[in-house]
Parts: C-alpha cells; sequence; structure tokens
C-alpha cells in the first residue's frame, strides 16, 4: 500500500498510526533474481512489486554531496570486473559477481594541504538548492510524497576522503582537519537547509553513516560525542525548529555503543538494524520507548534457513510492544543469496497474517525501496 | 624498577602514545631489562589489554589503531636487541580477505591484535582466491589459515578454501579460522572450518590458543 508523508512521518512519531508498515527495504542483492527465476518467480515478484509492500515515495531536496566532482575515468570494464578513478580521483575497482559498489583503493585526503586542494567540492554554490526544485518539493509534498534532505553522513565522509585506518587514526592525531572537514560540510548544510525551510518543512533529515561491524561501532561515543554530535546538531536544531520531525541514520552493524550518544545528536530513527550487529529491536524498544523508532529489524539470514525459524523470529519481532508505532518492518538488508523463493514467500504470508493484512496475492501490486 | 616502567610502556601502548614509546623502551634497555621482558611485559601487555578492552567495547578501532602503531615502533626499537634472543614467533598465520572481496579493515585488525600475540602473520591482502591461501600455506609451512568476507556473496570462497586444503593434503597441518559479518558458527560447523570468532581480538586469542 503507498502510504502518504503524512501517515509515515504519524507512524514514526508514534501520533496513534493505524498499523506498522511491512516493506522491503532495499530488494534482492545481486544475483538472487536469476536464482528466483528458476524457482518461478514472476516479473512482479523478482521486481518486488508482486508482495504488495507497503512504501512512501519520496523526494531528496537539496544536493549537499560533494560537486564539482572529477571526470569518472574507467580502467577496465568487464562482465567480470570494474576498474576506474572516480569522481573523488580514487582508483576503485569491483567484482561484478559479488559486488554492485566499486571500493576505493586509494584516498584523496591524508593531509590538510590535499584536503585544501578539494574543500571547494563540499562548499555552498547556489547550484545546491534552486527556487524550481523547491517549487517542484512543495507540489510533490502537498499531494503526499516525503520529502527528505541528506546530509553527509560525519564519519562517512571522513572515510570516502581518508580511508577507514587514516580518519581514524586522525581523530587523535590531526583533529583539526577533521574538525575543518565537518565544519565545511556543516556550513554547507546550514546555508541549504536554512534556504529550504524559508518555503517548507522538510518530512525528514537523512545521514548514512555505515560505520559499524558486527561486534561495534568503528568509533565509541566519546568520538561521536566530541566530533559528530556538534556536527549533527548544527543541521538538526535548524530543520527541527522549522517543524522537521524525524532524523534518520542509516548504520549497518552493531550501533548499540553509540546510539546514546546519537540520540544527543538528534537521531530519532536507526536503521536497518541488523540483527547479525546484536541489534535488537524489541530490546531497543523495551529500553528506549518512543524516544527513537526503527527501521528494518527482522534477520535476513533466518528467510535461508527453516520455516520454523522464520515463524519465531516473526512473532518475536511482531509481538505487541512493536505494534504501537515507530517501526517499518522489513528484513535488515538486501535479501541474500540462497534465499528459496519458498522461503521468502512464507516469510511474506505469515507477517502479513500476524499484521492482520489481507494475502499479498489478492492486493495491488505495489513497492517502493525504503531506503532513505 | 623494572615493573614499573614496563607496566608504564604498556600503559603508553594502550593509550597508543608512540612519542613515549620512542623515549620509554631505549630507556628500559640502557636499564639492563632484556629485550624480551621489554617485549612480551611491556609491548605485548599493553596491546593484549587493549586487545581485552575492545573486545568489550571499551575502547575502539581509532584506540586500536595509535596502540598498534605505538607498538610497532617500540618493536623496532627493540629488533637488534632480539636477534640473538629466543624471540621466534609462537606459529605462523596466512591471512587474507577472500575472492571477490575488497573490504580490508577486519582483516587490517586480525592482524594487528594477532601479531600482538606474538605471531608471525603473512598478509596476502584482498580478493585471495583458495589456490593462492594454499600455495602460500605450503610455501611458509603455516600453522593457521586465516579468511576474512564481509559479503554473503564471497563467504562461500571460505568453503572452497577448505575443500582445496583437503585436495591439497594439508589440511591436517593447517587450521582454518574464519570470520566477518556474514559470519557464523553453523557456517563454520558447515564448512568444517576449524574456528570462527566475531571480532579481531577473539581470533587473535583463539589462534595463541592453538599454540598453548
Amino acid at each position: 500500500m503507498k502510504w502518504t508523508n503524512r501517515q509515515y512521518v504519524d507512524l514514526m512519531t508514534y501520533n496513534h498510526p493505524e498499523r506498522p508498515m511491512f516493506s522491503e527495504l532495499f530488494g534482492p542483492i545481486v544475483g538472487l533474481a536469476d536464482e528466483w527465476r528458476k524457482q518461478g518467480a514472476t516479473e512482479d515478484m523478482i521486481a518486488m512489486r508482486g508482495f504488495a509492500f507497503d512504501y512512501v515515495p519520496y523526494y531528496n531536496l537539496g544536493n549537499l554531496d560533494s560537486i564539482h566532482r572529477q571526470k569518472e575515468i574507467v580502467i577496465e570494464d568487464t562482465p567480470l570486473r570494474y576498474e576506474g578513478i572516480d569522481h573523488y580521483g580514487r582508483k576503485v575497482r569491483m567484482d561484478k559477481r559479488t559486488s554492485t559498489i566499486p571500493l576505493p583503493e586509494t584516498f584523496p585526503v591524508e593531509t590538510m594541504d590535499d584536503w585544501l586542494e578539494i574543500k571547494h567540492m563540499f562548499e555552498y554554490d547556489a547550484c545546491r538548492i534552486t527556487e524550481d526544485e523547491i517549487a517542484k518539493a512543495k507540489a510533490l509534498q502537498d499531494k503526499g510524497t516525503l520529502i527528505k534532505s541528506e546530509i553527509l553522513g560525519g564519519f562517512d565522509i571522513l572515510r570516502e576522503l581518508m580511508g577507514e585506518e587514516n580518519c581514524c587514526i586522525a581523530f587523535y592525531e590531526d583533529p583539526e582537519l577533521i574538525e575543518d572537514i565537518l565544519n565545511t560540510i556543516s556550513e554547507t548544510n546550514v546555508r541549504v537547509l536554512s534556504e529550504i525551510s524559508k518555503h517548507l518543512t522538510i518530512d525528514q533529515l537523512s545521514v548514512h553513516e555505515d560505520m559499524a561491524g558486527k561486534t561495534a561501532p568503528m568509533i565509541g561515543p566519546n568520538l561521536v560525542s566530541e566530533f559528530i554530535v556538534p556536527y549533527y546538531l548544527k543541521s538538526w536544531e535548524l530543520v527541527k525548529n522549522a517543524g522537521t520531525k524525524l532524523f534518520c541514520q542509516d548504520s549497518d552493524g552493531n550501533m548499540n555503543p553509540v546510539i546514546d550518544a546519537f540520540i544527543e545528536g538528534g537521531i530519532n530513527i536507526f536503521y536497518p538494524c541488523e540483527p547479525a550487529g546484536d541489534m535488537d529491536i524489541v530490546a531497543l524498544r523495551k529500553k528506549y520507548g518512543h524516544k527513537i523508532a526503527f527501521r528494518g529489524g527482522i534477520d535476513k539470514h533466518i528467510i535461508r534457513r527453516s520455516k520454523e525459524e522464520i515463524d519465531a523470529e516473526l512473532a518475536y519481532k511482531m509481538q505487541p510492544c512493536m505494534m504501537e508505532g515507530g517501526i517499518v518492518f522489513g528484513l535488515d538488508h538486501r535479501i541474500p543469496n540462497g534465499t528459496p523463493l519458498e522461503n521468502y514467500i512464507h516469510y511474506i504470508r505469515r507477517a502479513r497474517e500476524i499484521l492482520g493484512l489481507p494475502e499479498f496475492e489478492k492486493c495491488e501490486p505495489s513497492w517502493g525501496r525504503m531506503a532513505f | 624498577m623494572s615493573t614499573t616502567i614496563l607496566q608504564e610502556i604498556s600503559e603508553k601502548i594502550q593509550k597508543g602514545k608512540t612519542k613515549d614509546i620512542k623515549a620509554l623502551v631505549p630507556k628500559a634497555l640502557e636499564e639492563g631489562i632484556p629485550a624480551s621482558d621489554i617485549l612480551s611485559d611491556g609491548l605485548l601487555a599493553g596491546m593484549n589489554t587493549v586487545g581485552v578492552k575492545f573486545k568489550n567495547n571499551e575502547v575502539f578501532v581509532p584506540e586500536v589503531l595509535i596502540a598498534a602503531r605505538a607498538m610497532k615502533a617500540g618493536t623496532e626499537i627493540l629488533k637488534p636487541h632480539l636477534v640473538s634472543a629466543d624471540t621466534s614467533a609462537k606459529g605462523k598465520v596466512i591471512l587474507g580477505t577472500v575472492r571477490g572481496d575488497f573490504h580490508d579493515i577486519g582483516k587490517n585488525l586480525v592482524k594487528m591484535m594477532m601479531e600482538g600475540h606474538g605471531l608471525e602473520v603473512i598478509d596476502l591482502g584482498v580478493d585471495v582466491s583458495p589456490e593462492a591461501f594454499v600455495a602460500a600455506a605450503k610455501e611458509h609451512n603455516a600453522d593457521i589459515i586465516a579468511c576474512s568476507a564481509l559479503l554473503t556473496t564471497t563467504m562461500e570462497e571460505m568453503r572452497n578454501v577448505v575443500t582445496l586444503c583437503e585436495t591439497e593434503g594439508i589440511r591436517d597441518h593447517v587450521k582454518i579460522m574464519i570470520g566477518g559479518a556474514p559470519i557464523t558458527d553453523a557456517y563454520r560447523a558447515e564448512i568444517g572450518a576449524d574456528a570462527y570468532t566475531s571480532d579481531a581480538a577473539s581470533a587473535a586469542e583463539k589462534a595463541a590458543a592453538f599454540f598453548a
């Protein structure tokens, strides 16, 4: 079912929602479509629409990413492999059989001088937000589309520019560099978000961090509080004062040690809440109540196992305390390889049954990615 | 006196104070403390404490990295003094991220932690084929092959490593350890690997335990 921005905001703020949403946040991983076709999936199922998922259409307003990017260069592009130079001048590579995102081998920033050379890519420019774009967003919002703006991740952008190890070390050995990068981006965020907020209320501020492994986040609460929270608050306080209610963070892995710190930074939606990373949405609900909301939370690996395990996972995750709002139920990331179509259909049927929804075959096909 | 300075070295390692380590290690040598004691009771002791704190989520990757950097500075100073002493590594580990996977931070942390436990680690990098793992294990007469994977699409390469070790006749001499985001102990059992650990510090402890 297609939801409106208002319905979604009400759900995620626990404002008397009719019911939780049930969706697929990301869709299938590379290779799964071929597996499912062999198992008899329809093209509507491959496209996810066949399962009649809930979704809210959204529109990203304003460009808070890097601009004036370098021209990308392809070094090798075969059916198996990609290698090239990306918009930051990084050498990137990818095995197409296993991945969809090329990973960098080199990074543009090691010193303050390196940063100063590319700093202009992150500074304010009038092209970042235009009157036409705002007018378009306003018209869409009036018809129920969710308007979001996305700031760069305070950790994520450092990793992209410096590499994981160098940025981690820089927190201790070159904090001035970290602060200059984040302050530059903050100033741009504030100018763009201020301009937008004169004309409309952003429904959701988003940030992508992906900063955690299976057992812990890359950085701890001390560094989050010292560097990332001040960066978040400059944007969040501005849009919050203009009426925005949602600030959503995307991070895989175990974020438990830094949840409190990020709540201080304004985050009130965490996703995708990966159980393999010890993120238990039921335990988090019991700990934080209505202070935070979630998208995801259902273990994608369970769907590859037995139907009994699927039932147990859903019975646990979809218990009454989770039905009060503040949740978009869905798998905690892309549907993995080796997920039998039969199991996936069982998962959909069982979840819809618990939620009191009609059988998916009797509904209009619908789906939109909910990774925002 | 020696206990005090070794404790101090351990504490400075834990705080990642490279400059202090560069001053303290020569001072300890001047005091006549054997290089092997400085290594084991100062540098490695400090790094092992970092490992325990990392496992308990008391410190995180940045703190591990600066500690490892300080330890490296200390071992560089000790190297010439360790040549004559019996300080050979406890065992040899072939480490890499499996074929098709270019993620390396987890693998790099495992390397640091294993070295902190006195193991010699031969790091093959990322996108390592089963053939390369096995060839390196044979070449270096390794005790352990340690495989890392972040992706569900690449984890099956671990099974290929186990199978190739069997067909190449080295399975009885080599322990196979696996880890990474999608890996579980159930998967370890399924493919017949010897050990799965959920984090870098546990991987190092497990590897060291094979030689206890």
